[in-house]
């Protein structure tokens, strides 16, 4: 007898004797998130594994219709909770492209910044989390305190730590302070002295080249055509990058260098998170040395919002924040009728925003592309046949985050 | 250069589908092309295969429900939204195709691409829409036994309640059954 099941066929005679069904989750440690795996294992080995998933959804796409462009920046927040930045300007540059404007030179290169910090941030805790599950605690550690520095500059130039919602449609909520350029630089120092420690203590590390190495393994065929972004297609041999091949911001302007790894397993992922970190380095420093004085913000009074200063003393500035914020299809930002569908690279993939606007301050539908959703459908073919010890090792590797996961 | 390699990919695919397509436009760059639902899987299975075209990564697919939205080009009540990459022409092409609110089914292309599994999940477990073909076609988000579909237009933001509103699951009579 045969069973079909998630496109396989199951001999289902043979293994019936054998095979039993675990649970991992929906709360365990190596998940990192609220997500649960019906793994089938034959003694040691994993047969198939039945990930189910929706345990974190609250319905981001539906509350976007019902909230007005600016305000749908806060929601994207809650959506990759590591590194947020990166889903305000994703989100901004699409409304952005959407009403065909550009944003000043100053409010481009922050946001560079700004979402390389974010980048870095990111990668720096998956990193130190894949050390962790394999039992390297000490990296996890180091890798906490610089992400903490990291989150100390986001919480001075925004205000909050992970609810930072930064950008506005057409510019930024606030400018950096004056001290901005040092901090950073102090920071970037800190990092690529750890950057070196991690590689020091995991890239030639036995046990954990060991347990990565050959574990995981997705051929380029496999990334392409379950459609993964981000490191995870980069480690499996495709060149693919939305910040080479759509520059948003200033992006064209700045020299750094797409890492591709062609192995396609855990290690390799590993090694492209190592040297994309190095990368954005790389952008930071530049970003540093170009950034211009002069205006953060658009300058369109009927469609963006007014300097908060000036609301309070200016009436013509009053008028047009109501302008803006008032509901309705005469008020806020209208943008033309029609479909948009614009696209960032966010630390896990292509991180897209598909818009149907009906004309009025509010979207009628917006998509969100999750990178995490997409990347984990893989999840099943990569864990077969492998050892039930490597769940975590192949888990981590994906940085799958629940909030993206489920939105 | 963008837009003549988009008409370009137009021009083959005119050649080639003919009346298939209902219409296309270039709007900000990205090439699109609006079908009904019965034309999906040919269409998505030439821009994969055809040489000239080659389309190996999909992208996303989504869906919007058009009930309340005043555009002419709308055809039929729902759109199931594709997006392609092609790293050769490097291109986007954004493919929409309508299915109708009495028969709200479209052929799944999981065959072709195995990206499509979950995607084409989410968007029957939102609106409702049927993949004829997929594999294991069941909710992704939403519990198994949630009644309705909550991303159609006619479904309140505020939602339907807590989950003891939802219908009873009869876990023991499933069980049986197996």
């Amino acid at each position: 007898m045969e069973r079909y099941h998630n496109g396989y066929f199951f001999d289902v005679e043979d293994e019936l004797e054998s095979v039993i069904t675990m649970n991992v989750g929906p709360s365990h440690p190596s998940t990192h998130g609220t997500l649960r795996l019906k793994v089938e294992v034959d003694g040691e080995t994993i047969r198939r594994t039945d990930p189910e998933i929706g345990f974190l959804h609250t319905g981001f796409e539906k509350i976007g219709e019902s909230l007005s462009y600016n305000q749908f920046i806060t929601v994207t927040d809650r959506m990759n909770y590591i590194s947020p930045l990166n889903n305000n300007i994703g989100f901004a540059v699409a409304v952005e492209d959407m009403l065909g404007i550009e944003i000043p030179k100053r409010a481009q290169i922050i946001r560079v910044i700004m979402a390389e910090l974010s980048r870095i941030a990111d990668h720096i805790l998956c990193v130190g989390l894949q050390g962790m599950d394999l039992g390297a605690f000490s990296v996890f550690l180091w890798t906490f305190v610089e992400r903490e520095k990291l989150y100390d500059i986001f919480e001075t130039i925004t205000g909050a730590r992970l609810t930072t919602s930064y950008t506005r449609v057409g510019g930024l909520a606030f400018d950096v302070p004056s001290d901005f350029i040092d901090r950073v630089s102090k920071v970037l120092v800190s990092i690529e002295k750890c950057i070196g420690e991690i590689e020091l203590m995991l890239t030639g590390n036995r046990i954990f080249i060991d347990r990565c190495q050959g574990i995981g393994v997705l051929s380029k065929e496999d990334a392409l055509s379950y459609g993964v972004t981000g490191p995870m297609l980069r480690a499996s041999g495709v060149n693919y990058d939305i910040r080479k091949v759509r520059p948003y911001l200033s992006y064209k302007e700045f020299d750094f260098v797409v890492p591709v790894e062609t192995a396609g397993d855990g290690f390799a992922r590993y090694l492209i998170r190592m040297e994309e970190m190095n990368q954005s380095v790389k952008i930071i420093k530049q970003a540093l040395k170009m950034l211009p004085d002069g205006e953060i913000n658009y300058f369109d009074k009927k469609r963006i919002l007014a300097n908060k200063n000036e609301v309070y003393s200016n009436m013509e500035a009053l008028i047009h924040h109501f302008k803006v914020i008032m509901p309705g299809d005469v008020h806020g930002i209208n943008p033309p009728v029609g479909e948009f569908y614009s696209s960032t690279e966010v630390p896990n993939g292509e991180l897209g925003f598909h818009i149907v606007s009906d004309g009025t301050s509010k979207p009628y539908r917006v998509r969100v592309r999750p990178p995490s959703l997409i990347n984990f459908q893989c999840y099943d073919d990569v864990s077969r046949n492998h050892l039930i010890a490597d769940i975590p090792a192949i888990l981590s590797t994906f940085n799958v985050i629940a909030g993206e996961l489920d939105r | 250069m963008l837009n003549n390699k988009n008409n370009d990919i137009l021009k083959i695919l005119q050649e080639v589908c003919g009346e298939v397509i209902k219409s296309s436009r270039i709007s900000n760059g990205l090439l699109v092309v609006d079908l009904l639902a019965e034309d999906i899987y040919f269409v998505v299975s030439l821009i994969k295969r055809d040489e000239r075209l080659d389309f190996p990564l999909l992208v996303d697919i989504s869906g919007v429900d058009y009930l309340e939205h005043k555009d002419g080009s709308i055809l039929e009540r729902f759109g199931v939204i594709y997006i392609f990459y092609s790293f050769v022409n490097d291109l986007r092409i954004k493919i929409r195709a309508f299915v109708s609110e009495s028969n709200p089914e479209i052929h799944s292309i999981y065959n072709e691409y195995k990206g499509a599994n979950w995607t084409e999940r989410e968007v029957y477990d939102m609106f409702g829409i049927i993949f004829k073909g997929h594999p294991d076609l069941k909710r992704i988000l939403m519990p198994e036994n949630y009644g309705s579909h909550p991303l159609r237009k006619e479904y309140p933001v505020k939602g339907l309640g807590e989950r003891s509103n939802f219908p009873k699951y009869n876990i023991y009579e499933k069980l049986k059954k197996d």
